[in-house]
């Protein structure tokens, strides 16, 4: 049952329809306040839509929420959107979460399951008014609550968004996903994103994802410190291009989250839908996903320290050893061409042998796993991984390697070891 | 100004001599380009905007890394960078004082770095905005850098040739700057150090006036004939007599480095000019 604080016109205005919450800070205006019925029975994506046609930066403070089953059951949903100063505050499998809009540069989502109650306080500061409940319809509110009674049952949209702050009770990803080395695709930015199911350990499916961590999401547990999360450039070697893999997308791209367990993931957005259609992007929204972005690599380290995350050495045969912190280019005089974003390869000078090219092969920590590619070196490179026959490595294809694997240059050889 | 100097790392000797030159120009009243020259850091800034603010800009970029690095000693990629995002914030601190104006500026340079001590040492050269770094092998002289411009742009993308590009209207409108965001992306290149190398840092004043093949010249010039007047200070002489038409200024490093780890240069006269490390592997019999 719903139920809200009535306020004074001109602050916050809520829509609620049919498992459907829809609050936008707007000034009391006939246009918007049509535009606000009109959106709210909308399918999810297509209010995000509306809400961010004007852009990102000019996009008003709002809570979407999408709510089915009776509450307080296990069979409860709500699919809760933050953005500015609204606080919710859900109540789902006896844990209190709260959702504060105000420090994502976005907004903040989660989707959440055994939900027993939902608050949202929009903070007006108008006196407390007795409690009225609402079923369907508009209303200027301070504040609105959802407990006993529920919704009666939404119509299932498929949902296709999240952008959030990292909280600090990100749980680990399961590791279905595959282990093997994150695609590294030079994608333009329109393209969609492959999105990898991600299943969550527990069925309650709190789940968190930021913009950073969603690039990663194929490798397992790989911290988004880990990744470089900077801009792209444009590559003139090939190598270049592994130093990339992140891409700027749009925000609703970005956004795509996966669906829980079984399920096909969502339909990307559909990009067909006029102007608003979330491709293009104003520099203050590049600006806004870089500061969040940002956000996102500072995160894990300081709210959940990951459990020992393993770290690898190159152990070179004519002397001394390289720690793979970043990535390591070898050679006999290698070089870097024209990369930007702030991640810079580790050069590492070989000596000892004519066979070796300048730029001969290049190592990578992708998630946790050692990534060799060979720079299409004049004499190749070869690679025996434990207990197997030495295999010469395709020109420019990286090659996911084992601990205890010998990389040979020609004359200089590389063990990859646990730091 | 012109100096010579020497630096010593466990896996090389390199011998410097930079010359370095800044010059108001015919036509404009202040100069707004600055540079800092000493190793193991040059640098090339030119600064934008009104009302002194575009002075004040680019001599912030180096002062903040004139503050930064020890004389003679290599640095690392990783401090370069802290040295380029303190200067972009110093820079957006002088914009938010002045409240009437926006300040920014480019930057080009070039440092010796080494990953770590005992690491080989590398050049690494890092641009923003339309200053350049050109090296010269006393052959060739190619441009390193690609400039952050709308013109570049659209060179890039085959709609205006690189002759149009230098007369087009919107040609000194830089896509990347000093002071323009909160953060500032830099382009890098690392090249590994050794024989002899000659990089050249540059406004955008001393390119306007000058085409690559009258740079070629003069610097071909000063390696076979030694003339008391710097190689810097030469090429901003001959940018004023070709018209002088904005600031100019040039830094120039000839360097001459004998590698302790690569062998191959203590087998290979110092008179050649190109280096061995440097040429293509041999395949393998």
């Amino acid at each position: 049952m719903l139920r809200y604080h009535s306020a004074p016109s001109g602050h916050w205005l809520v829509a609620a329809a049919d498992g459907r919450l829809l609050a936008v800070r707007t000034p009391d205006d006939e246009a918007t306040v049509e535009r606000a019925w009109a959106s709210v029975g909308l399918p999810l994506q297509e209010v995000l839509d509306e809400l961010t046609s004007t852009g990102l930066s000019s996009t008003p403070p709002f809570v979407l929420v999408e709510y089915s089953g009776e509450f307080p059951t296990a069979t409860a949903t709500a699919h809760c959107i933050v953005r500015g100063d609204a606080r919710a505050t859900v109540v789902a499998n006896g844990e209190t979460i709260e959702l504060d809009g105000s420090s994502a540069t976005t907004w903040t989502e989660r989707r959440l399951g055994g939900v027993q109650s939902l608050d949202i306080a929009f903070g007006t500061g108008s006196p407390a008014s007795a409690t009225l409940p609402l079923a369907s319809g508009l209303a200027w509110v301070d504040r609105v609550t959802l407990a006993e009674g529920g919704a009666s049952l939404a119509v299932p949209v498929p949902v296709a968004a999240a952008v959030s702050k990292p909280a600090a009770s990100t749980p680990p990803v399961a590791a279905q996903a595959t282990p093997a080395p994150t695609p590294v695709v030079a994608a333009p930015q329109h393209v969609a994103p492959p999105v990898t199911p991600i299943v969550a350990p527990h069925s309650s499916e709190v789940e968190d994802a930021t913009i950073a961590e969603f690039t990663v999401s194929s490798s397992r547990e790989a911290p988004a410190a880990e990744v470089p999360v900077e801009s792209p450039a444009v590559p003139d070697f090939g190598y270049d291009s592994l130093f990339e893999e992140t891409m700027v997308r749009s925000i609703e791209d970005a956004a795509v989250r996966p669906e829980e367990e079984g399920e096909e993931h969502a339909p990307a957005v559909d990009a067909s839908k006029g102007d608003h259609d979330g491709m293009t992007m104003m520099s203050s929204d590049f600006a806004a996903l870089r500061a969040e972005r940002k956000k996102g690599k500072r995160a894990p380290a300081a709210a959940a320290p990951r459990s020992a995350e393993p770290s690898y050495v190159l152990e070179i045969s004519s002397g001394g050893s390289e720690p793979l912190s970043s990535m390591v280019l070898v050679g006999r005089a290698p070089s870097v061409s024209k990369v930007s974003g702030g991640q810079i390869p580790r050069l590492v000078t070989l000596t000892g042998s004519e066979d070796i090219s300048r730029n001969h092969a290049q190592f990578s920590v992708e998630g946790d796993t050692v990534v060799v590619t060979d720079l299409h070196s004049r004499n190749g490179t070869t690679i025996i991984l434990p207990g197997r026959s030495p295999q010469l490595l395709r020109a420019g294809e990286p090659t996911s390697v084992l601990v205890g694997t010998v990389v040979d240059l020609g004359g200089v050889t590389l063990t990859v070891k646990e730091a | 100004m012109e100096f010579t100097s020497t630096m010593v790392t466990p896996t090389a000797v390199v011998d410097l001599t930079v010359s370095a030159a800044s010059d108001v120009g015919n036509v404009r009243k202040v100069n707004e380009d600055s540079y800092h020259a000493s190793t193991p850091i040059y640098l090339v800034a030119d600064g934008m905007g009104g009302h002194r603010a575009g002075d004040e800009a680019s001599q912030t970029v180096a002062a903040t890394f004139a503050a930064r690095f020890a004389e003679n000693t290599a640095t690392t990629t990783e401090r370069v960078l802290d040295a380029i995002q303190g200067s972009n914030a110093a820079v957006r601190e002088l914009s938010s004082d002045a409240a009437t104006s926006i300040s920014g500026t480019t930057l080009v340079g070039l440092a010796l770095v080494e990953a770590y001590q005992g690491a080989s040492l590398h050049w690494m050269a890092f641009n923003i905005g339309d200053s350049r770094i050109y090296s010269w092998d006393g052959r060739f002289l190619g441009q390193l850098s690609v400039d952050h411009s709308a013109v570049q742009e659209l060179v890039d993308s085959g709609l205006i040739s690189p002759e149009q590009a230098s007369v087009h209207p919107e040609r000194n409108i830089v896509t990347r700057a000093i002071g323009a965001f909160d953060n500032v992306d830099a382009d890098i290149w690392l090249l590994p150090v050794g024989g002899n190398q000659s990089f050249l840092l540059c406004s955008d004043g001393l390119t306007k006036e000058l085409t690559d093949v009258e740079i070629a010249a003069m610097l071909a010039e000063h390696d076979s004939e030694r003339s008391s007047k710097s190689v810097a200070d030469a090429l901003v002489e001959a940018a004023l007599a070709a018209g002088g038409r904005d600031n100019v200024t040039a830094v120039f490093i000839e360097s001459l480095a004998s590698n302790t780890i690569l062998p191959d240069e203590d087998t290979i006269g110092r008179a050649r000019r190109t280096n061995a490390f440097l040429e293509d592997t041999m395949p393998r019999s």
